[in-house]
């Protein structure tokens, strides 16, 4: 009898942990208050982001960083209760996939007009903010050590010399990998695309399965080559590493980086601010200060990333090649299946 | 009053059933759907591809070759520390914990910085090359990776072993290899079991290595991985998730059955001291030379991070630079303090937790033991990322929502370190011979009086690993929270997450640094508090409730 009154005690020690932790559920949401936006981040900088927003409206962001897949996934799985207001930054392949599922909701900002309709949805589900380019890493040190010149141009990596010095991602889980493959048939056509890319392929050794490894190997010198996204943050990241950005003569794939409000927000005014805000000329400027991209906007760039003007951009069609995913894909494990 | 008796089990089992097994469950539904029609389609798309064989039998030789040989590194390694007089050995002990409180991300970066195709040896000093991505690189991290937890696993029983039995074996004419072949070898089975299949589920639940280091090799739990994250195809990435655990369950079924084979062995509990076994020079040689190695690789690994934190740019530039720094003030300081706490809380509940959960599992009959054992194991072997999917599916949402709150993270992480608390408390109840229990509870004592009295006590050495092992783990966690936390909640790994995200290896280092000066001050804190006899007393106080009155 006595051990089972003693039983209590676990009981009343569990009780208590089970309480504290509850207890803590109160801190953790903080009570709807007005000047607050919450955000999931696919973009570099978000602290400056958020910083000079708060200076611009005196509204607090509150930001989770995630990469695009996290942040489809999370949204997805949590639609029951949404837990945040707005996505901003990741690729818009996400975006016109978390459309579809109904996790956005359409807002037509009026700075909206600023830019391009190719760089936004048609119904003002997303916005781009940034555009996100396809291009090469190059190591210099590797480049030169392997005595192989500086590639210009989507052509010179068909190159047999580049042979084991060429590194990019699979298509089958990279959206860089997807948008390069699918650009390359759009700008060459079928037949000569995939002439070109079998020559391509035939010098890359295996394949990165996300977008952002190739240019981390290029960065540790381990391959002198890597086609990889916004080929000028590395370099301006890692000012001391011997790389040099190179965007394609005869090509610049590119694809947006969208801003979009969660179908659900709590805090739905000052989610249409930030949006508002994103896309006007201040905005504008600080998203380029917290994250050197090439701007969708006539914003002016910092030093060392190229504006639109510059690029020879590939008029990249998202809605076809977005249809014709499946087809692409199979033909690229048919014709390539040993990186499977 | 015969079902009082029952209650704590039963909370237990409910507890794990609401925590483990309906966020998995909830995942794993979704390898049953399509475009939300019920259906096995996507068992019949995955058992069509033609590569998914080669990716079964690759995580299974990967994760086979990883629980042996890091299980065989740490019993080497436990030897050398704990049973032999070997210069250099404390050293050693500390090598064999260091890979727990090195970020993974750091650990890989600094590996490819010392062996890849431009690595520092293999590259620059000697000019080799060799096929850095492949099985072989992600077997290698691994092992360095785990060695740690068979090292604790096994420590945790070593100690315990007093040296009478030995010197029985000894006064009976047993050589020093026999000794240690037939007494302490089997004396710590139930150590080297548990060691052996942690690591397995580890290996296999493990994404990031084959991710980064694997090249085109994949593994289950990374296809998995990359189903969800890179093609947003959250039903396919739950069906190979669902027959990841087949083999998984597979594996645990195994060990239930070592398990019961080496129940008869029982230590009696002993005051005596732990005495060295002498054995033959070679096999000395042997050990010395294995744990030099090992202690080598893990200390270049170290230096790296400190490279990368404190030099322009590692690899091509050394100029020395305090500039990756700058990001503490601006992001670090309420991350570390919210980290500190976040791992003391779960650090504390785990060692606890553990020890209870392994005092039902070994010493109490009940129906539904087994369930029991396994939904506290299980965690192990489900990726962090579809753990926190899994929580996040089921917590979102009625009855129970828990989304966005600190209990949540709390939750989730203590429930994926439990496996190890558990593990390390059965390995040492398994170990130990009931007689003290009995005599406490013949003198009248209740169970709960000789639990913390006795069982307790004795469990110390497992219960300090669990905690020590939580605490350096939440600082790491990132794989399930990522789903799970407000973005109003900073915490270091999402930092480290943000710097590499923009691209910036020295901040993303920097901050690791602090991960590094977190994890340490949590090992020795933990350390400090277990060794002094009066805040023993003192935790013992209050876990009884026996607060000075």
């Amino acid at each position: 009898m006595d051990w089972c009154k003693r039983y209590r005690w676990i009981g009343t020690i569990m009780a208590l942990i089970l309480a504290a932790v509850l207890a803590m559920t109160a801190c953790g949401t903080k009570p709807g208050e007005e000047k607050v936006l919450s955000m999931y981040v696919a973009y570099g900088g978000p602290d400056i982001i958020a910083q000079e927003f708060e200076k611009a409206t005196g509204i607090k962001v509150e930001f989770l960083t995630m990469s695009s897949g996290e942040v489809l996934t999370r949204l997805l799985v949590e639609k029951a209760n949404p837990q945040t207001d707005v996505w901003f930054g990741g690729g818009s392949d996400a975006f016109i996939q978390a459309k579809e599922e109904g996790l956005l909701m359409p807002y037509n900002s009026p700075n909206a007009e600023r830019v391009k309709a190719a760089f936004r949805d048609t119904e003002g589900y997303w916005t781009g903010v940034s555009l996100v380019i396809v291009g090469f890493l190059v190591n210099n040190d590797r480049l030169d050590d392997k005595g192989l010149a500086m590639p210009e141009t989507w052509v010179d990596l068909a190159d047999s010399a580049y042979n084991g010095e060429l590194m990019a991602s699979n298509p089958n889980t990279s959206g860089t990998a997807y948008t390069t493959v699918s650009g390359i048939l759009q700008v060459m056509g079928e037949e000569k695309g995939w002439e070109f890319l079998d020559k391509m392929y035939a010098n890359i050794p295996f394949l990165e399965k996300t977008g952002s490894a190739p240019a981390s190997k290029a960065l540790a010198g381990e391959y002198a080559v890597g086609i990889v996204p916004d080929p000028h943050n590395l370099v301006i990241h890692n000012p001391d590493a011997p790389l040099t950005p190179v965007f394609p003569a005869d090509g610049v794939l590119a694809w947006p980086s969208p801003v979009a409000i969660i179908s659900g927000a709590r805090h739905l005014d000052n989610a249409k601010i930030f949006v508002d805000w994103c896309l006007s000329p201040e905005g504008q400027n600080v998203l380029m200060q917290a994250s050197p991209r090439v701007p969708t906007t006539d914003v002016e760039t910092v030093e060392g990333v190229p504006s639109l003007s510059q690029l020879n951009l590939v008029a990249y069609d998202h809605l076809k090649w977005g249809e014709e995913r499946q087809r692409v894909i199979e033909e690229f494990n048919t014709r390539y299946p040993h990186y499977q | 009053m015969k079902w009082q008796k029952y209650i704590l089990p039963l909370t237990v089992l409910l507890v794990l059933l609401l925590f483990v097994a309906y966020p998995t469950l909830s995942v794993l539904f979704k390898s049953f759907t399509v475009e939300g029609q019920l259906g096995l389609d996507n068992y019949t798309a995955v058992l069509d591809k033609p590569h998914l064989l080669r990716t079964i039998w690759g995580s299974l030789l990967v994760a086979g070759g990883a629980a042996i040989l890091s299980t065989l590194l740490g019993l080497i390694i436990a030897l050398t520390v704990f049973k032999t007089t070997l210069p250099l050995r404390r050293l050693f002990g500390i090598a064999a914990v260091l890979p727990m409180i090195i970020p993974g991300f750091v650990s890989t970066l600094a590996y490819i910085f010392l062996f890849g195709r431009n690595g520092l040896i293999t590259y620059q000093l000697l000019n080799l090359t060799w096929d850095v991505y492949s099985w072989r690189s992600v077997l290698i991290i691994q092992i360095l990776d785990f060695t740690t937890i068979a090292f604790l696993l096994i420590s945790a029983v070593l100690i315990i072993v007093g040296s009478q039995i030995e010197d029985a074996a000894r006064n009976l004419g047993a050589s020093e290899w026999e000794v240690l072949k037939t007494v302490t070898i089997p004396l710590i089975r139930p150590g080297l079991i548990g060691a052996l299949l942690l690591t397995f589920l580890r290996s296999m639940a493990d994404f990031g290595t084959p991710l980064i280091l694997g090249g085109s090799f994949n593994t289950l739990a990374s296809a998995s991985y990359m189903q969800l994250i890179g093609t947003y195809n959250i039903e396919m990435a739950s069906t190979l998730n669902a027959i990841l655990l087949v083999f998984s369950l597979g594996v645990f079924w195994l060990y239930l059955r070592a398990q019961a084979i080496g129940a008869g062995v029982r230590v009696q509990l002993e005051s005596g001291k732990r005495k060295v076994l002498s054995l033959s020079r070679p096999v000395k040689v042997m050990m010395w030379t294995i744990c030099v190695l090992f202690s080598t690789a893990i200390f270049m690994l170290l230096i790296s991070v400190f490279l990368a934190a404190f030099t322009k740019h590692i690899g091509a530039d050394f100029t020395l630079t305090l500039e990756h720094f700058q990001i503490l003030p601006q992001r670090g300081w309420n991350s570390t303090i919210n980290t500190l706490f976040f791992a003391a809380t779960t650090s504390v509940i785990v060692g606890l937790l553990g020890i209870i959960v392994a005092y039902l599992v070994t010493r109490m009959k009940f129906r539904g033991r087994g369930m029991l054992d396994l939904l506290a194991t299980l965690p192990f072997a489900i990726p962090g990322t579809l753990m926190g999917v899994g929580y996040a599916l089921a917590f979102s949402r009625a009855p129970l929502v828990l989304s966005g709150t600190w209990a949540i993270l709390i939750i989730v992480t203590v429930i994926r370190v439990l496996p190890l608390g558990l593990r390390s408390g059965v390995s040492v109840l398994m170990q130990q011979d009931r007689s003290i229990e009995d005599a406490s509870a013949n003198l009248g004592a209740s169970r709960i009086t000789t639990f913390f009295h006795i069982v307790m006590p004795l469990a110390r050495p497992a219960v300090l690993v669990s905690a020590l092992y939580a605490f350096v783990t939440t600082v790491q966690t990132l794989g399930a929270i990522i789903f799970l936390i407000n973005p109003s909640i900073k915490v270091l790994s999402v930092n480290v997450f943000e710097a590499i995200v923009k691209g910036s290896v020295g901040e993303a280092a920097a901050l690791s640094m602090v991960m590094l000066l977190l994890s340490m001050l949590g090992v020795l804190a933990i350390y400090t508090i277990s060794r002094r006899e009066v805040t023993q007393t003192w935790i013992r106080r209050i876990l009884t409730g026996r607060i000075a009155n």
